[in-house]
């Protein structure tokens, strides 16, 4: 990347150089999105919707929940991004006997030179790109810690303070079956999640090529590490100053309130939720290659952002429908 | 591009271009309307008058005497006009001109609005700064023809050019269908009016020419004069026409060189303007 803060000429030509040299940052930086997409398509057949979102979601530096039945590939689709942007990744398998300090470190006791010791042993939480799966299965306690460091990026232990590795997202996994022994994570706490996203069933066609891929003998190709961590913040950074039109905003904040008047819901968006709905759009935007903040791209994010964040009201519920179909009548009315 | 120019500025140079662009079309298709509206009811007006309404309006202070007084139909019909123009123009500036540029452009509209809501917000960041770039680049191909409603202007420009001769042909022609419901026949081309229209034949107003039949003695005249204003109680006419002008001895049968009262008033008027006009070429000739 070249330096885009050069001085600025008195006459505007210092100006519009910086300028164009900012210009082909961006478009380089997009054009690297692109490839990112390619190079996760290598291994995630089909999921396209599922990889776009989750790459917003990278982008608008927030964090994900994946909701899928066993088995559709959410654990490789995240460490294929990982691999792909060159981040550090850790795995935590939630279950209900895992603490707090398994995930954030705990202080141990180190001998060096006849002297003890405490040293804080970082733990799996301090990666750039942290999956954590079936995360309805930790306890409370454990999921409030994973949380508090997710929405803080730092972690507090033994009155020290450690910063999380920039960037840093958590990619949470829950599974919709098999409810039995979990413990459902509390709407203040899905709040915290930038995106809900739903994996679903591959088509017939992609799935005979999951099979072809990984069952047939052939070893699935090696990803290219296309984006690295200073490249990744350069993007989320530039992808934050993506001009809105003031109408697209508003139309944005009056989705999110329409959440709160609706009958079919009983509790709606927070103005968490409003925010999110620009910021995605923003990221949007940015990996589409665009300069500003279409409608379209606040209606496609519209369910990610707002269908974990609304509570259906039980008649609504009694009739099948789900937050997406609400979301989906809000956004037509917004 | 102009050297030297931010892309913000070039920005706000095509945001301008935009509103001069819609202010255009707006007073385009306002002016048309207006004078559609203006000739219908110029034309509805002459065809059907109104009774409460006078045949023209006095105009105070008028600079020419030409001018002194403005037929109704007209004066009605250029309010109208005015209301509907005013009415149009404001209608549609109701909309920015951005926005109604986006509608013809609908694959420009949002970066337009967007790069309209940073330079009013003072952005300039580096995204911001690609946006101006991109959208006066995209501006610079996009056409502003679809300001113009073509389909309504040519509706509205053939209504003008039915409207047009129409209305003037009525106008000229004096053709009214009257609503009065009176027993009056009109024969075509004759009008019921009495009011004064404008210079017409003098052959149709003076009859055909007649040999007179001039007498063959030669008599002296006295022509003596006295002021007016005595006490004497009978019409102008009457005086003029019997009493003091005396012919010697012999009393002369005056002609008729004055007006009766109750003879075609509204001849005065076209002799007035025959005098007027004479005068004006003896003026024009001196």
């Amino acid at each position: 990347m070249t330096d885009n803060d050069t001085d600025v000429e008195a006459d505007g030509s210092g100006e519009r150089v910086a300028v164009e040299a900012a210009e082909d940052d961006v478009d380089w930086l997009q054009a690297k999105l692109g490839r990112v997409r390619e190079e996760v398509g290598k291994r995630i057949v089909g999921q396209r919707e599922v990889v776009d979102q989750l790459l917003v979601c990278i982008v608008a530096d927030g964090n994900a929940l994946l909701e899928s039945n066993p088995g559709l590939g959410k654990t490789t689709l995240v460490r294929t991004v990982a691999d792909v942007t060159d981040l550090s990744f850790s795995r935590i398998q939630n279950t209900p006997d895992l603490m707090p300090s398994d995930i954030t470190g705990t202080e141990i006791i180190q001998q060096a030179d006849e002297r003890r010791e405490f040293v804080f042993e970082k733990g799996p939480i301090f990666a750039n790109v942290v999956l954590a799966d079936e995360i309805n299965r930790a306890t409370p306690k454990t999921q409030a810690a994973m949380l508090e460091a997710m929405q803080e990026k730092q972690v507090t232990a033994a009155g020290e303070t450690y910063q999380l590795p920039r960037p840093f997202f958590v990619l949470a996994t829950q599974n919709p079956i098999d409810q039995g022994g979990t413990y459902p994570l509390p709407e203040a706490q899905t709040d915290r999640f930038l995106l809900k996203i739903l994996v679903d069933y591959p088509a017939l066609d992609e799935e005979r090529d999951i099979v072809r891929l990984y069952a047939e003998g052939r070893e699935p190709e090696d990803v290219e590490g296309i984006l690295s961590a200073e490249e990744l913040r350069a993007v989320q950074s530039l992808a934050r100053e993506v001009p809105i039109a003031d109408d697209i905003r508003d139309k944005a904040i009056e989705l999110a309130r329409l959440t709160r008047a609706d009958d079919r819901l009983e509790f709606g968006a927070s103005p968490r939720a409003s925010m999110a709905l620009v910021l995605t759009g923003k990221a949007r935007a940015f990996i589409q290659g665009r300069s500003h903040v279409s409608w379209e791209d606040i209606e496609t994010m519209a369910a990610p952002v707002l269908r974990h964040r609304v509570v259906l009201d039980f008649r609504a519920e009694r009739e099948g429908q789900s937050p997406d179909d609400v979301v989906a009548d809000l956004v037509e009315e917004a | 591009m102009s050297k030297g120019e931010t892309p913000r500025e070039r920005m706000e140079r095509g945001i301008r271009t935009v509103t001069r662009e819609g202010q255009k079309a707006t007073l385009i298709e306002s002016t048309v309307e207006a004078v559609a509206v203006l000739l219908l009811v110029n034309l509805f007006m002459s065809v059907v008058p109104i009774a409460q309404l006078p045949e023209t309006v006095p105009v105070p202070g008028a600079p020419t005497p030409a001018l002194a007084t403005l037929n109704t139909a007209g004066v009605v019909a250029a309010v109208a006009g005015v209301c509907v123009f005013a009415m149009a123009l404001r209608l549609r500036l109701r909309r920015p001109a951005v926005e109604r540029f986006g509608e013809v452009n609908p694959e420009l509209a949002e970066a337009l609005r967007t790069a309209r809501d940073a330079v009013r917000a003072d952005a300039d960041g580096r995204m911001t700064a690609r946006l101006y770039n991109d959208t006066v680049k995209r501006l610079g191909e996009a056409s502003s023809l679809g300001l113009l409603d073509l389909r309504r202007l040519g509706v509205v420009l053939l209504v003008v050019a039915v409207a047009a001769p129409a209305s003037i042909g009525a106008t000229a022609a004096g053709f009214e269908v009257t609503l009065s419901g009176g027993d009056e026949t009109v024969a075509p081309g004759q009008t019921v009016t009495d009011e004064y229209e404008g210079l017409q034949n003098p052959d149709s107003v003076l009859g055909d020419s007649d040999d007179v039949v001039a007498g063959d003695e030669a008599v002296n005249a006295t022509v003596g004069s006295e002021g007016g204003g005595g006490n004497d109680s009978r019409s102008a006419a009457e005086s003029y026409d019997s009493g003091f002008v005396g012919a010697g001895d012999t009393e002369t049968e005056s002609q008729q060189a004055g007006f009766a009262e109750e003879e075609r008033l509204e001849d005065t008027k076209l002799i007035r303007e025959y005098n007027l006009r004479i005068r004006q070429e003896e003026d024009d000739d001196t």
